[in-house]
């Protein structure tokens, strides 16, 4: 594929240790264009090895707006069927520019490992020092060997280890969209963290007009959603309470934007150091991002104190867990409590079941598909209505040189 | 017709040789010229410059070149140019050859050119005070600007970028281009005035006889790939020259192919990758390495470079390559050595002499990958001795296998 893609994807056998690079064939994308779409082709191709698939949209790394979404795809654990979670952040653009779009992992490891994609580079990492780490000594651990403080990952802890439907698959050092258990998948094959970093280029058939196009959607989007207007702000799907909002307020040191997202609804809170003070200091880590406000929410209504659910979720992540997941099973208020409960619960617990497709990380709209297969955050997608699947189409279609039609853009 | 392109041109990497030789490589590969050789000190001193047409001294820092050089080395380019060989010197290999003071060191000194950028008391540098002055002798070379400019003559102008090169006070006859103007990316490094002074109205580029030979000085870098009309005027000086030298002997080529190349590549290509993950990833660390000095931008340049040689080369079914064992251990020395200064920096140690062997290691894996490249493009290589033209047509796609 000359544009908008790489040239290869990649399927690793954790079995075997052994990663094939496939070309990933101009026809193939033209059919399934990208994201939860392409995902679900690979996935029935290589069913038989359990896969997770982690894709990339059309249009994820590049200057639509918007475009930070990758997309994990795999048979939930909670639901019993195939279902797609958000990869958001910057992850989903760095697996693009790693030199693989999508990477299909199949069966399961003989030890522990992490997989460390890389500028056309698969390596397999013995990752047995880093079992029963928390994600963020892990993240830290893994970008000091590795050189990069830029380098992204997706990772377990303990839950997951566990593999415990109640896991989540963590960016980082935050927790992203996964409800469907996922985390449990990545302890069942072993694998604990897939790491990523790339230099690649993306390569757009009619640059110029891509631009120009991309320009104005850019433009759309921010008269409906002003600039101005951030973090909690944008969440109101979350349902916040009020107590926490006001406790929260007190502790926001600033909003986050994922990749090219104009909408910057994730908010750095800090309890460790005065939230105002803006110059890097001793503390490393001073508070939590608040990366899923849904789970952030959760965690009020479940009784946590309000002044301590930074904290908690902060031990949330750190463990893995799926902060909707656990919620109803806290009992404590405190911090020191809950997060007692939290590394029992990381021990053993299991998820309620729900049907969905799409994570519930973002509200369900109809246009929830087209995002996820374009590549472009659910989030953005649900509040402003000038990405359409007719828009997508011809932007699709001026950036490949292919043609498409809204009805790609269907699962 | 002339034929030039079959000039044989030796580019000078070794000692003192910055990052910018690189450029030469990409600006002539896009305009068709592959008879590219790369030569280091001890090859000038053994007398190997009567195999070429063209020799090139680009940027750098002339001090550890000349002393590197030696005597020796420095004879053997004036014999070179004086029996009719081609002389360019960009910035380094410019302020090298010429003698712009009373008391000059005692390098080329092929041609007495006085340089406005030399006092024994410069003006005040405004910004980038660390990469302004160099010392030479009684007095200090002054860098007035850096980036962008325009040189032209009566003819034409055209934009180029200048790092450190002279503004040369040449008589008419020798000027190729002036200085003309600044232009909207052009930094100042001392008061522009003062700026505009020092440089514009001085030649940028002179062509000088010597002996049978010719001198062709220049302050900007014409070879740099981002600038077309400076390429172009580059090509077209070249062009009015007729080859006449054999070219170097052949040198001995293992030749890779089938599991044995992919392996090569895969293991080379993955040292690469890492290497450029943490020298991406630096911060802001610079040596000063002779009087030059290196930021660690230049590194991922260097890497950069050769990711992109290695892609270009993964094409091939067969490749010939110069000591594969020795390029495979620079890579793997080029990763050692950056996790190392990665390692010491964040202690807040010094790094200079990892720095100085990561530039030689970048180099000589960059050179090894180039004279590959170089000589796919001649669609020659070398096998038991013999001038045994090959073609090699792009294969499948390497299937890169990664095994714990």
């Amino acid at each position: 594929m000359d544009n908008m893609y790489t040239e290869y994807y990649l399927v690793v056998d954790l079995a075997t240790g052994e990663a094939e690079e496939i070309e990933l064939e101009e026809e193939f994308v033209q059919e399934y264009v990208g994201g939860a779409k392409l995902n679900t082709a690979l996935y029935e191709e290589h069913k038989d090895g359990d896969p997770i698939v982690l894709g990339t949209g059309l249009f994820t790394g590049t200057l639509v707006p918007g475009s930070c979404l990758g997309v994990m795809t795999a048979k939930s654990p909670v639901t019993g069927k195939l279902a797609h979670s958000p990869i958001t952040w910057n992850a989903g653009a760095e697996l693009k520019l790693t030199g693989y779009s999508f990477v299909v992992i199949k069966n399961k490891a003989a030890e522990p490992t992490y997989l460390w994609l890389h500028d056309e580079i698969a390596d397999f990492v013995d990752a047995a020092p880093l079992w029963g780490k928390d994600t963020w000594d892990v993240t830290d651990i893994i970008r000091d060997e590795q050189g990069e403080d830029r380098i992204q990952l997706l990772l377990i802890g303990k839950a997951g280890e566990n593999k415990l439907t109640t896991s989540q698959v963590i960016q980082n050092y935050w927790g992203d969209g996964d409800r469907f258990g996922f985390g449990a998948l990545f302890g069942e094959k072993n694998l604990k963290a897939v790491a990523m970093r790339g230099m690649g280029e993306l390569e757009v058939d009619d640059a110029e007009a891509f631009l120009d196009k991309a320009e104005e959607i850019f433009k759309a989007v921010v008269a409906q959603v002003p600039p101005a207007t951030k973090g909690f702000d944008l969440v109101d799907f979350a349902d916040i309470p009020a107590d926490l909002r006001a406790a929260a307020d007190k502790q926001t040191h600033r909003a986050e934007a994922d990749f090219n997202n104009p909408l910057a609804y994730k908010v750095y809170l800090k309890y460790r150091e005065d939230p105002s003070v803006m110059e890097m200091s001793d503390n490393w880590n001073p508070g939590v991002l608040v990366s899923d406000p849904i789970g952030f929410a959760a965690l009020a209504k479940a009784g946590v104190a309000p002044e301590a659910c930074g904290e908690v979720l902060e031990a949330v992540f750190r463990l893995g867990l799926n902060p909707v997941a656990i919620a109803s099973k806290l009992t404590a208020k405190d911090a020191a409590g809950v997060i007692a409960e939290l590394e029992k619960l990381a021990e053993s617990s299991e998820a309620d079941s729900f049907e969905a497709l799409f994570s519930p990380f973002a509200p369900a709209s109809d246009r929830e598909e087209v995002a996820y297969i374009a590549g472009i955050d659910p989030v953005l997608m649900g509040k402003v209505d000038v990405l359409t699947a007719d828009v997508l189409a011809e932007l699709a279609s001026i950036a490949t040189g292919l043609d498409f039609e809204a009805d790609a853009f269907k699962l | 017709m002339n034929d030039f392109k079959s000039l044989k041109i030796g580019i000078f990497i070794g000692e003192g040789a910055s990052y910018s030789w690189i450029w030469f490589v990409k600006t002539f590969s896009s305009l068709d010229l592959h008879e590219i050789y790369f030569l280091d000190e001890h090859d000038v001193i053994s007398g190997k410059l009567s195999e070429y047409d063209c020799f090139i001294i680009p940027g750098g820092d002339p001090f550890p070149m000349a002393d590197a050089l030696e005597k020796e080395g420095l004879d053997a380019i004036k014999d070179f140019v004086s029996s009719g060989g081609i002389y360019l010197g960009v910035c380094a290999g410019t302020y090298l050859s010429m003698k712009f003071c009373e008391n000059a060191m005692p390098w080329l000194n092929l041609v007495e050119m006085p340089i406005n950028n030399y006092s024994p008391h410069p003006p005040e540098a405004i910004r980038m005070k660390y990469k302004y002055l160099v010392k030479y002798r009684d007095g200090y070379v002054f860098h007035p600007v850096r980036n962008s400019l325009v040189v032209g003559n009566d003819k034409f102008s055209f934009n180029a970028p200048l790092y450190g090169g002279p503004p040369m006070v040449a008589p008419k006859e020798n000027r190729l281009l002036d200085y003309i103007d600044f232009d909207d990316k052009t930094l100042y490094l001392i008061d522009e005035t003062i700026a505009r002074n020092t440089m514009l109205g001085c030649a940028a580029g002179i062509k000088v006889p010597f002996g049978e030979g010719w001198l062709y000085l220049f302050g900007p870098h014409f070879e740099h790939p981002h600038f077309n009309q400076a390429n172009q005027f580059l090509y077209d000086i070249l062009s009015k020259h007729t080859p006449q030298a054999s070219g170097p002997q052949q040198p001995s080529m293992t030749e890779l192919g089938g599991s044995e190349l992919r392996g090569w590549l895969k293991s080379i290509k993955g040292d690469v990758s890492s290497s450029r993950v943490i020298a991406n990833g630096m911060l802001n660390l610079r040596w000063k390495i002779g009087e030059k000095i290196w930021e660690d931008e230049k590194i991922s340049y260097f890497l950069d470079a050769v990711w992109k040689t290695i892609r270009s080369l993964q094409k091939y079914d067969v490749l010939p390559v110069c000591d594969p064992t020795g390029l495979e251990q620079n890579a793997k020395d080029i990763h050692d050595l950056l996790s190392e200064i990665r390692s010491l920096s964040k202690r807040g140690i010094g790094t200079e002499v990892q720095a100085k062997e990561l530039i030689e290691a970048t180099k000589k894996l960059s050179e090894g990958l180039f004279n590959t490249y170089f000589c796919l493009k001649r669609n020659t290589w070398w096998s038991n001795g013999k001038n045994d033209r090959r073609h090699c047509e792009g294969g499948e796609r390497l299937c890169v296998h990664t095994m714990r």
